[in-house]
């Protein structure tokens, strides 16, 4: 397992590097000056060419780029064209807020995916099954956006219950308490993906339940309970480990919209914010971190594969 | 086992119809009949495992060991599977899970039923695996399923259903999924066994070569009835109804030479076909006009039982 991890880390490396050329290069697509708007609207043409000048922006792209490239191998992602500090400081600034969200999100999914599609699977056919199938449906059709707004509504505005906005980092005043603040934002983030896995989970435990080996599980004389859970559930685990790739992916595009939503202090924002700016070097940075998590969460998506089904053999 | 006037019906289509039959310890009974006659699904009716299918008994009794095992409440009813009576499935390639080791699937079935440790029953598993004549069977236990080979899990399942010493053994097409010499070496492992504890054994098959092999006693199912029942040499010797006649016709024989095998014409009615009278008769060829209109009756001649209007005569 050791060997095939350090591989896969390997493998990644060219992954890597295909992905900073395309992120380049697609950024340097967008029509509009940095310096331009750096500068406003008052900014002679004159100006504009010095600046151009000093950001290096005048050169070739594939200067620009190995330029980037070879600071980015000494762990510098570039300075940020707006904030005039180094790109690092502004992930880092936004990391926190992210991160929590990403990890209350991701609670989120389990805690109430699993064991409600596990439930409705049970319970296949009842009304039960009828009312989580039918929630799940409605969660997973509504835009990200529009279950923000109705949290915000009801939970801020109509009780009063928990905050509508911001978020003020857990090391201020209020420490963990701040959390509260990521509630309805990982609420909403959550929403849509656990819908996903709740239909995930169901399906293929009724899959899993027509198996031969699990009839075999019954002629042994075991509880139904057992059945269900050492046999049936174990074995449509390994379909939904392949699903969670996939909602990290849904997560960071649904992210962005959630922190902007929200008004988060996140990465995603940041984001956002940089291409209003023509932040190139934000932007770039931002996008190849994200490319980073994606490969290392498909990687451990890939150990978990193999750690519930020995079937698969990691080489 | 003693099992009478069994029903089975998926909706309101009768799929088994008064099936009805017994089986002493030490003893095999054979039930053969084409695909889709019922066998399978008498077995399984048997071993109450239909539940949670469309699949319902509507009828009948199954008095095991003293008592109606279809009356008793469903704890009692598990605490029986595995412990009293058995099952091996036709599909060794599925029937084992996956994701648990061999050691863990025996090891399962043992702490079931008997209160004993981890450790202990580890071994007895190991024991299990030996007597069903899996070599190295120590490293065994620690094999996932795909690890082995068709028979070789075959015979896992055989360790499993016998684990707790059942009374009862129910095998569904043991040797189908298999080829042909590991076919005979599972049956020869069945008979072993079953000599060795005096379990009785019902064998499901469509093949009257195995259950001629290995068979006491032989019940011929068609379309959810039983046909036909006597001792195997009997029937072999003596066939009154003509679709075992049939049967027994259609097996091919090695020394004869022969353009065209014999074959009973036609097929397996589906389920919701209705056939008046005798079920078999379109495709009998001893058919006569009350056939198509009378459902015959069980008849019994000495210890043969059959329905039939015309049985093929002794001398035929």
């Amino acid at each position: 397992m050791l060997a095939f991890t350090i591989k896969r880390i390997l493998a990644t490396v060219p992954t890597l590097i295909a992905a900073s050329m395309l992120i380049f290069l697609f950024i340097h697509l967008i029509p509009g000056d940095p310096a331009a708007i750096l500068l406003g609207d008052t900014a002679t043409p004159e100006e504009i060419a010095v600046l151009t000048k000093q950001m290096g922006l005048d050169q070739p792209v594939y200067v620009q780029y190995l330029k980037w490239l070879t600071n980015l191998l000494q762990g510098d992602l570039g300075t940020s064209i707006f904030f005039q500090v180094p790109v690092l400081s502004v992930i880092a600034d936004g990391a926190e807020t992210s991160g929590f969200l990403a990890l209350m999100t991701m609670i989120w999914i389990i805690v109430l995916g699993i064991p409600i599609g596990a439930i409705a699977a049970t319970k296949h056919g009842t009304w039960i099954d009828q009312i989580t199938s039918g929630a799940a449906m409605f969660a997973a059709s509504v835009p990200t956006f529009w279950l923000g707004l109705y949290l915000i509504l009801i939970f801020a505005v109509g009780l009063g219950w928990l905050p509508s906005s911001g978020y003020p980092s857990i090391f201020e005043e209020g420490g963990l308490a701040n959390l509260r603040y990521l509630l309805l934002p990982s609420l909403t983030l959550a929403a849509p993906n656990a819908a996903l896995i709740i239909r995930l989970v169901r399906a293929s435990m009724l899959d899993v339940q027509r198996e031969d080996y699990v009839r075999t599980a019954r002629s042994k004389g075991l509880h139904p309970v057992r059945v269900a859970y050492k046999h049936v559930f174990r074995n449509a685990l390994i379909a939904v480990a392949a699903a969670f790739g996939f909602t990290f992916a849904a997560l960071v595009s649904e992210a962005v919209v959630t922190e902007t939503v929200f008004s988060l202090p996140g990465i995603g924002r940041t984001v956002v914010q940089s291409i209003l700016r023509r932040d190139y070097p934000v932007i770039q940075g931002v996008i190849l971190v994200i490319v980073v998590l994606y490969m290392v969460v498909n990687l451990l998506v890939d150990l978990a594969y193999s750690w519930l089904d020995p079937r698969v053999s990691l080489k | 086992m003693d099992v009478q006037n069994l029903s089975i019906s998926v909706g309101n289509n009768p799929i088994v119809r008064n099936v009805s039959f017994s089986i002493e310890a030490g003893k095999t009974l054979g039930i053969v009949g084409e695909s889709g006659c019922g066998k399978s699904l008498t077995s399984l009716a048997i071993m109450g495992l239909l539940e949670g299918t469309q699949v319902r008994l509507t009828s009948g009794r199954v008095i095991f060991e003293g008592t109606d095992i279809l009356k008793v409440s469903v704890s009692e009813r598990r605490a029986l599977l595995g412990s009293r009576m058995a099952m091996i499935f036709q599909e060794p390639m599925t029937s084992l899970n996956p994701v648990y080791r061999i050691g863990d699937q025996i090891v399962e079935m043992i702490l079931q039923h008997e209160p004993v440790g981890r450790t202990a029953a580890m071994q007895r598993a190991a024991d299990l695996l030996r007597r069903v004549r899996i070599p190295d069977p120590e490293s065994r236990l620690k094999s996932f399923p795909h690890q082995l080979s068709g028979g070789m899990r075959q015979r896992v399942m055989i360790a499993i259903a016998l684990a707790s010493n059942p009374v009862l053994l129910i095998a569904d097409e043991p040797t189908t999924a298999l080829d042909v010499t590991v076919q005979a070496q599972i049956l020869d492992l069945l008979e072993e066994l079953k000599t060795e504890s005096g379990m009785g054994v019902i064998l499901i098959s469509h093949d009257l070569g195995v259950i001629a092999q290995t068979c006491h006693s032989v019940a011929v199912m068609y379309r959810g009835q039983i046909v036909e029942a006597c001792s195997t040499v009997e029937l072999f010797a003596n066939p009154l109804h003509p679709y075992t006649g049939g049967l027994i016709v259609s097996i091919p024989d090695a020394y004869s030479n022969v353009d065209e095998l014999n074959a009973i014409p036609g097929r397996v009615p589906t389920i919701d076909e209705r056939i008046s009278g005798c079920a078999f008769h379109p495709r009998c060829h001893c058919a006569k006009d009350n056939c198509s209109t009378q459902a015959p009756q069980t008849i019994q001649r000495a210890d043969h039982l059959y329905q039939c209007h015309y049985p093929l005569e002794a001398s035929s």
